[in-house]
Formats: structure tokens, sequence, C-alpha cells
């Protein structure tokens, strides 16, 4: 078996590259779209408690929702496509993005604001020189839980039409041949697993950079978010 | 002209009030020294100054002007501001620290580097720590951070909230002799918040005595030992046991700087 898998990578290398590449297209773009939202929605929250409250078990609701139940709905609504799968994926990743920014920049200790602003901040220079620097290592920690999920949740999104590895997942099911659904699966879960690693690499940077030594914070690793998929 | 005025200043929480009607005038130069029990109002009053803490009634002159009629910001670049566990932002340097307000101001990098130089000479901190960061520094280094860093803008006043609260006596004692050096060298005007009767007598050039929202006494070290106001005073300074806490040396010092003032008029007969 493994070396049947490996005979149809060789044979078929150019039809999963295409699909490698269309996947890391949709992620990237699921991911731009996240990241900028889930900034702004974060930051927003922190000066709106109420807002706060509601983004936050908006979307965690959305969250519970299986992922084939959200594409079958988004399918009725906005047809099979790119476009839905985008949607999907975009409105899982916003939990861990949202979470973690609004809990970032809110746990930063308040002694170091009231001096920043004692001293004469404006609040955009507070926000930027403070508080994002600050709460960045955390923001990243859900930035990362995000990307490894956009890719996962990738892979489901090929059966509502919108390409990547997925398809060779779909075709193997759908022609009964189990190689072709393995080598598909295990594309992904390699593409999931060397993007963690390298965003590992960034993080603990950002934590021996920003919050001194490492293993210092822990419990931010809490918002480190098991995949769903 | 008075630097910073009070009048008739009110503030209060919801339940109880803070400050209850106070006048103060400090002029340029001063040193004043906040003290008081926890509660008595003494840090809400110096966070009035800088618009950290709105007031409720009365009006607080700044520089001549209302402190409603200052830009915020502008006004708190010009205040240097210690807080009591100092605040150094982790992600900077010592450096970029004691330079945060002229970067804030955009102030050029190479008068950003001078000046946090001098200061670092000034405070006491060999050059080598300022590539450092905060989380390398000893609790009297950061202490010493924190004053460099409120004293980069050159600011005509200072407000420091218990600033040398957590550092160990020796260190303490340090730090108070060369806050009251920079005091003379620079002569700026300093509000100085604390509840160690000793920090208090040393620093102050004039030490305000705070309970429950009013102004107990203000006057120096010397009139306030020498001339208590009132029967709150004797308590505050007798429970304490400041007086058996004096070197002679600083007795008579203050006893001289109280006739100056002309505080007393006759021998003390509180001594002996």
């Amino acid at each position: 078996m493994p070396i049947r898998i490996l005979q149809l990578y060789r044979d078929r290398s150019d039809f999963f590259w295409e699909l490698f590449v269309q996947h890391a297209y949709i992620t990237l773009i699921a991911v731009g779209i996240i990241t900028v939202l889930g900034l702004v929605l974060g930051i927003a929250m922190t000066k709106n408690k109420w807002m706060a409250v509601l983004l936050l078990r908006l979307t965690s609701f959305l969250f519970t929702i299986p992922s084939i139940a959200l594409f079958g709905v988004l399918v009725s609504i906005t047809g099979i496509g790119l476009r839905s799968a985008l949607i999907a994926i975009i409105l899982y990743g916003l939990l861990p993005m949202i979470r973690n920014t609004y809990t970032g920049l809110i746990e930063v200790d308040p002694e170091i604001m009231e001096a920043a602003e004692g001293m004469g901040s404006t609040p955009g220079q507070l926000l930027l020189r403070i508080q994002l620097p600050l709460a960045l290592p955390v923001i990243f920690s859900g930035f990362r839980t995000m990307v490894v999920m956009t890719i996962a949740l990738g892979g489901i999104a090929s059966f509502i039409g919108a390409g990547g590895l997925g398809r060779a997942i779909w075709r193997g099911i759908s022609t009964n041949y189990a190689e072709m659904t393995i080598a598909g699966s295990l594309l992904i879960a390699l593409f999931a697993i060397i993007t963690d690693m390298m965003l590992e690499k960034v993080e603990q940077y950002l934590r021996t950079h920003y919050l001194g030594e490492g293993g210092k914070h822990e419990k931010t690793q809490l918002h480190h978010e098991r995949v769903k998929t | 002209m008075a630097v910073i005025e009070f009048q008739k200043v009110t503030k209060s929480y919801g339940e109880g009030d803070v400050l209850k009607g106070l006048d103060l005038q400090v002029e340029k130069g001063e040193f004043i020294t906040l003290l008081g029990e926890s509660g008595c109002g003494k840090t809400t009053l110096l966070k009035i100054i800088n618009g950290m803490i709105p007031f409720d009634t009365g009006y607080v002159k700044i520089g001549g002007k209302l402190l409603s009629e200052w830009n915020i910001v502008e006004l708190r670049r010009q205040i240097g501001y210690v807080i009591q566990h100092i605040g150094l932002f982790p992600h900077m340097t010592v450096a970029e620290n004691i330079a945060y307000v002229l970067s804030l101001q955009k102030s050029p990098k190479t008068l950003q580097q001078q000046k946090a130089e001098m200061l670092m000479d000034l405070v006491g901190l060999p050059r080598e720590f300022m590539p450092r960061y905060p989380r390398e520094l000893s609790g009297g280094q950061k202490q010493r951070v924190g004053v460099a860093r409120a004293l980069a803008a050159e600011p005509e006043i200072i407000l420091m909230d218990e600033p040398f609260g957590a550092v160990d006596e020796r260190t303490r004692n340090q730090l108070q002799e060369e806050m009251g050096a920079i005091h003379r060298q620079m002569n700026n005007t300093i509000l100085f918040v604390t509840h160690d009767i000793q920090e208090a007598m040393k620093l102050g050039t004039r030490v305000v005595l705070m309970n429950q929202g009013v102004i107990e006494q203000t006057g120096t070290p010397g009139e306030l030992v020498l001339r208590p106001a009132n029967d709150f005073v004797r308590r505050f300074l007798g429970n304490k046991g400041y007086l058996a806490l004096l070197d002679d040396d600083h007795v008579s010092r203050m006893y001289e700087e109280a006739l100056k003032n002309e505080a007393i008029t006759e021998e003390i007969p509180a001594l002996n």
C-alpha cells in the first residue's frame, strides 16, 4: 500500500502539484481575510464590552456547527464553488483570531498601560506601541491555530467545488480508490504540519522577544486549540 | 504664580468622598511630599493633576491654565510620571524606555540617544545597561530607569506615586538621596506620594499631610514636627515614633529651618 501511494505521487505529480497550488491559494486568501477581520474586530471589542460578549458568543456558536452542515447550508444560499467555501472557512477561522486578539490586548499589564497613558501616549500610540506589541505573542498563537485549521478545512471545501487537495480525497472516495484518498489526506496533513512547525518557530521567537524567557507564559498556550476539521 | 492650584476640589468614587473640597497651591521648585495613610486621597490628588482621574467639583489649574483647557496629551508629555510599580515597557530596551516620551514627540533619534545617555549618568546607571531589557534589571535599577524615563522630556512637574515602595531599605535610602540631588540640580516641581513618614520628611521641602480627603497640615518638615496644627498631626507623627527615629542632626536642622520660616519663635518645647 505505501509503495502504491508513492507510485501514485510519482505518476500523477502534476495533478497533485496543481491541487496543492489551489489549496495554498485558498488558504492564503482565507488567512488574509481572517487576519484583517479578526484584528479589527478584536481591537474594536476592547473598546466595547457589549460587542465583545456578543462576538465571542457568536463565533463560539459558529464553531460548534459541524463543518459539513455549514457547507451544506451555505451551498443552498451562495451556491457551489470557491465563494461558499471561503465564507465557511472564514467563519470558522474568526474565533481563534478574534479571541486571541481580544484576550491578548486586555491582558496587557494595567500598570504598563497606566504608565504609557500617563506619559502622554495618544490612544493610537498606546495601541500600536504598547498594546499590540505586548499582545503579539498571544495574537500570533491564535493566528497559528487559525492557519492550521484553515489548511485542514480547505480539504473539505473541495467537496463543494472549491478545488484544492480535497479533490484527491473526493475522487478517491467516489471511485473507490483508497490510495488516492490517502494520498490526498497525507498531503493535507503534511502541509498543515510543516506550516505549523514553521509558525511555531516564529511564535517562540516572539515569546522570547516580547515576553522574556520562554515557558514563563504557558497560560497563553490555552488559547492554542486543537485543530477542528 | 502657583504652578499647580487646587480650589475646593472634590472627588467621590460612589460611596464616600475621597477628596472633600481640597485647596492646595504648589510653587515652582517645591518638592512636595503627600503623606497619609492609604485611602486618604493622596494618590487621587496626584492623578488628578495629569488627568488620569477626573474630579467632580472645584477647579484645578496647571501653569495658570484650567485643567479642562489643556490638551490632555500635551499636558501629560510635560509632566513626568512615575508610578508605584514603575511599569517599564518590557518589549523596549532601557534606552527606549527612557526616550519613550521623546519618541512620542518624534524627536530625532540622535537626540533621544544623547538624552538617554545623559539620564543614565544622572540616575547612576552604567551606560552598558542601555541595550538591556527591563527583565534583566534588579528592582533598584528598574526604579532608576523609571525616574530617568520621567525626566526625559525635561518636565516642569514630576508626579511620583510611592516610587520606592518595592525596593529594600538600603536601595531606597540611596534612591532618596539621589532624588533629592536631582531635584536640587534640576529645580523642577515634584509631587511625591508616600505613606512613609521618614521618606516624606527627608525629601519634602514641604509636607502635605492628608487624612480622609482633607489636608490636615501643610508645612516644612520642621513645622509639622515642632508645630503640629492639631491632634491628628500630633498623633500621626507621634504614633509612628517619628521623633524617636530622628537623629539629632536632623532635628536641629529642622529647627533652624523652622526658625528661619518663623514657624517657631521660642525654644523647642517638645524635645527632651
